[in-house]
């Protein structure tokens, strides 16, 4: 099947980006940079400890690199004239998109199972043991939260005109998803109903809330580990009371299902494939230029 | 069979016409040579060909198959050499034809390959990010080239080459002629078209305004080629002589120079071994082809022609035909 030399190619081609060689030995140098101050300096080491600090460098760098890993994925390919390279081989647009999608979440996912590979490793030298199931449970949740970002990359890759395109509409997500989401939920709330939301919350707030990858990422991840992330939300309309209330108690009526932390899991998928979809939709329609 | 069949093939992009109702035979085995100016839709018609672009109106069949339903097959069978393609500069040489033998499912030896186009083993494990431009071009030639396609298209395959690389461009094409390829190639460089095609179209503003062999487009045109006799002596004689035979329209003197206009390009040789029976002895003899570039020009409605017309002969004579030109301008 061509999408698989599609596929290969790309990860041979990505892998090789200096851009994303320093992101990912950036995010190396901080993931083994925490774990050893988890267990070394901090005052209270433990597994929660660690899966919870990990959180800061996971959620400020695994949504850039996936972004910047695929936001010229096809639209990049179209400007060089590398697509025309491409297709003129006789993969399909779909094969050549599904391929290239393939082949950069591998290199991106690869970057963090190595990274967590690390800590593990960093873990066993600094205390001697390995935290397995929170570091596994983290790991499965980013190498998540890295597919969503890079789909949604390329989605918007195979909609856009040029790469300059690409790249606003790119970091104009990553800026909306880390700084401005809460913002905007606590708006919508505002507005159906006149109040800041309290410590008691109807369940569309937070099926709002959750809509964003960054948000639905927490919520899988605090469900698999000990601990809870420490979040990179910056701002919180919610009254300080919040922290120190189960969620199933914020929860106005009963828990839905869609706030369950498995709905979340398959939310972030959903971020990983529904661009592509569309992507290949007008991708599949257009012309080449 | 024919290579390409178009119908009425139109693609506007806006307001704009880019390929207007083309009408198109390539016969199997032809090398044609689509020439047009700068602009005149040649990229967007083999775009159309390679369902790299949708037709807004008409259709187009290549190789018997529709390029958008049959796209994966017509490919297979057809080597493509795009305007303005890019190269993965963080993959070498030999990666991109591994990749391209993968993809068509080919089993071609990469180095062999490598070799037909004039690239060295050493270029072939360097990434296409160092490669020169012509290079590059060379590269991208060895990538269509893989799977021994029926049907080449080169969409100004000689761009960006070196007159060696331009030689072995040609050589290549003469190559996978030879072989029954098709080869279909645009280009705006007269030159480049004149030597190598048995047919040739002419496109100008998205429309196909001549298509014919060259010798038949030079007949159209009704120019003739002109021979320049310089002797010895005065050529009144052999002026009048000339003049009288079938095929010549005129002889000019000039000084010891006779100016021979003909008609007929058969008429070319008759005059020379008149001219060498003559009295006078011939001390040169130059031949000057009609080039393409009135025909183009006037068909095109340039005023300023992209290429110069050529000179070829020497002393002795050389009676040439398009075929055998092969002088570097």
């Amino acid at each position: 099947m061509t999408w698989t030399v599609v596929a290969r190619k790309e990860v041979a081609y990505a892998s090789r980006s200096r851009m994303l060689q320093s992101l990912g030995a950036v995010l190396f140098g901080l993931i083994g940079l925490v774990t050893l101050v988890v267990w070394r300096v901090a005052e209270d080491p433990s597994a929660e400890a660690l899966a919870s600090e990990l959180g800061v460098p996971l959620l400020l760098i695994v949504p850039i690199a996936s972004l910047i890993a695929g936001y010229t994925a096809i639209v990049g390919e179209r400007r060089s004239g590398r697509l025309a390279l491409l297709l003129g081989l006789s993969p399909t647009r779909r094969e050549v998109l599904l391929g290239t999608f393939l082949g950069r979440s591998a290199v991106v996912a690869g970057v963090v199972v190595a990274a967590f590979a690390l800590a593990a490793a960093f873990s066993a030298v600094a205390v001697g043991s390995v935290p397995f199931a929170d570091l596994v449970g983290l790991g499965a949740a980013t190498v998540l939260l890295a597919l969503a970002f890079v789909g949604i990359a390329v989605g918007i890759s195979a909609v856009a005109s040029t790469r300059g395109r690409a790249m606003a509409a790119a970091v104009g997500c990553y800026l909306v998803f880390t700084l401005f989401w809460e913002v905007i939920v606590t708006g919508v709330y505002y507005a159906v109903n006149r109040q800041l939301p309290g410590v008691e919350v109807e369940p569309w707030f937070f099926a709002l809330e959750r809509l964003s990858p960054m948000l639905a990422y927490e919520t899988v991840s605090n469900a698999l580990i000990e601990g809870e992330l420490q979040s990179v939300v910056t701002v919180d309309a919610r009254p300080p009371e919040v922290h120190a209330t189960p969620f199933d108690e914020q929860v106005i009526g009963e828990v839905p299902f869609y706030l369950e932390p498995w709905f979340s899991a398959v939310l972030l998928l959903a971020w990983a494939v529904l661009p592509v979809l569309i992507g290949l939709h007008r991708f599949e329609r257009g012309d080449l230029r | 069979m024919t290579a390409i069949r178009t119908e009425n093939l139109t693609k506007r992009y806006g307001d704009v016409l880019a390929v207007a109702g083309l009408d198109l035979v390539v016969e199997e085995g032809e090398v044609f040579g689509f020439l047009g100016p700068n602009g005149a839709g040649k990229s967007t018609t083999i775009e159309l060909l390679l369902d790299y672009a949708r037709p807004t109106d008409g259709e187009a069949r290549v190789l018997g198959l529709d390029p958008r339903s049959d796209s994966r097959e017509l490919l297979r069978r057809t080597g493509v050499l795009p305007e303005g393609v890019g190269l993965y500069e963080r993959l070498t040489g030999r990666e991109h034809l591994g990749i391209a033998i993968e993809a068509m499912e080919a089993d071609d030896d990469p180095d062999a390959v490598l070799e037909r186009v004039g690239l060295e083993p050493e270029d072939a494990g360097r990434r296409a990010g160092e490669y020169s431009r012509g290079m590059a071009k060379r590269l991208a030639l060895a990538v269509a080239l893989v799977g021994d396609p029926d049907l080449l298209v080169l969409d100004e395959p000689a761009s960006g080459l070196d007159p060696l690389g331009v030689r072995r461009m040609r050589e290549l094409v003469h190559e996978e002629a030879a072989r029954g390829t098709t080869v279909f190639f645009s280009s705006h460089v007269l030159d480049q078209v004149e030597a190598i095609c048995d047919r040739v179209g002419i496109l100008s503003g998205g429309r196909l305004v001549a298509v014919d062999t060259i010798d038949g487009l030079r007949e159209a045109e009704g120019t003739g080629a002109t021979v320049t006799l310089r002797l010895d002596g005065p050529p009144s004689r052999l002026a009048s002589e000339l003049r009288g035979m079938e095929g010549v329209a005129d002889a000019e003197i000039t000084g010891h120079a006779l100016c021979v206009h003909c008609t007929d390009p058969r008429a070319k040789a008759r005059v020379i071994a008149r001219a060498e029976r003559s009295a006078a002895t011939v001390r040169d003899l130059t031949v000057e082809e009609p080039s393409l570039e009135s025909l183009f020009a006037d068909r095109t409605g340039d005023t300023t022609p992209p290429s110069i017309g050529r000179r070829s002969g020497g002393a002795g004579g050389t009676d040439h035909t398009a075929a055998d030109v092969g002088a570097e301008s």
